[in-house]
């Protein structure tokens, strides 16, 4: 799995132009790598349960690299039948998932907040963007 | 819910009963491994046809694995005092084994999954570590 990286960037470095592109390259690379390295022990997996393909962790890696330095340093990757799941929590109150499906075109977020030990809210919505799950962890890093 | 078969399910069982789930896989516990994780309680209906599996004792719940990495434990009265519907029923056909019943499933329709992900927090919220690191099979006489 780790071979993807080298093709990752070797296929995107002849549009390097300047010193910006080539930090963006690295940083994609390094996601990649943080994604690969998150989903590859078999302690992750039941016996005979899917392992997310490539595009699916190329989708995570996509998901990462637009968010902030501490969201990306803070998540934990999960993998679960084919599917990866980026998950955030403040505390045991609040917490979002970004779900990126088989194929990693699109992806979905759940969020969630407690009371009292209870949930007392919680949407799962499908088809968002990058701009809604930052929002999700802007409202997930704010006091209840 | 995704609870397709009804056969050999049998009585509740009692309140104050403690029941036993194997950790099939590392991510049932957190990395520190002191928190029982969502996805212990997450349901598929193609592979849990009659409820969700859980067992009366930590090595039954560990005996048809071949490989654990821990075994958590919930009380039967948490999970039916939550209110979601849920139940926890014998198994007939294996007096050791337990089934949780009418867990949503994740994988089915949005809504469904929606529910399936709140119901497995709450779960997860309740349920304890029986053992952190892999639990021996019992030996059968």
């Amino acid at each position: 799995m780790r071979n993807l990286v080298p093709t990752y960037v070797i296929q995107n470095t002849y549009a390097t132009n300047s010193l910006r592109d080539m930090l963006g390259f690295a940083v994609t690379a390094t996601t990649i790598n943080k994604v690969i390295d998150a989903v590859s022990e078999s302690s992750l997996y039941e016996a005979h349960e899917e392992r997310p393909g490539a595009a699916t962790i190329l989708g995570a890696a996509r998901i990462l690299v637009s968010l902030k330095p501490e969201d990306w340093s803070s998540v934990d990757i999960e993998p679960y039948m084919g599917e990866i799941s980026l998950n955030w929590r403040n505390g045991r109150d609040k917490r979002v998932k970004a779900i990126v499906p088989k194929g990693g075109l699109h992806f979905a977020t759940y969020h969630e907040a407690r009371q009292n030990g209870r949930v007392v809210d919680h949407s799962l919505r499908q088809g968002v963007n990058q701009d809604y799950l930052a929002e999700r962890l802007d409202w997930m890093h704010a006091p209840l | 819910m995704c609870d397709e078969e009804n056969n050999l399910v049998g009585d509740l069982i009692a309140d104050e009963t403690v029941i036993y789930r194997a950790c099939s896989k590392s991510t049932f516990l957190n990395k520190s491994k002191d928190t029982v994780q969502d996805v212990a309680f997450y349901k598929q209906g193609q592979n849990h046809k009659d409820g969700l599996s859980l067992a009366l004792s930590s090595g039954d719940s560990v005996r048809h694995l071949g490989t654990n990495y821990g075994v958590i434990r919930i009380r039967v009265g948490d999970i039916h005092a939550l209110g979601l519907g849920l139940e926890v029923r014998a198994d007939l056909a294996d007096p050791s084994h337990v089934l949780l019943r009418n867990l949503p499933c994740m994988d089915r329709t949005d809504d469904e999954k929606q529910r399936a992900l709140m119901v497995s927090s709450e779960l997860a919220s309740l349920a304890e570590i029986e053992s952190a690191s892999p639990v021996p099979k019992p030996v059968d006489n």
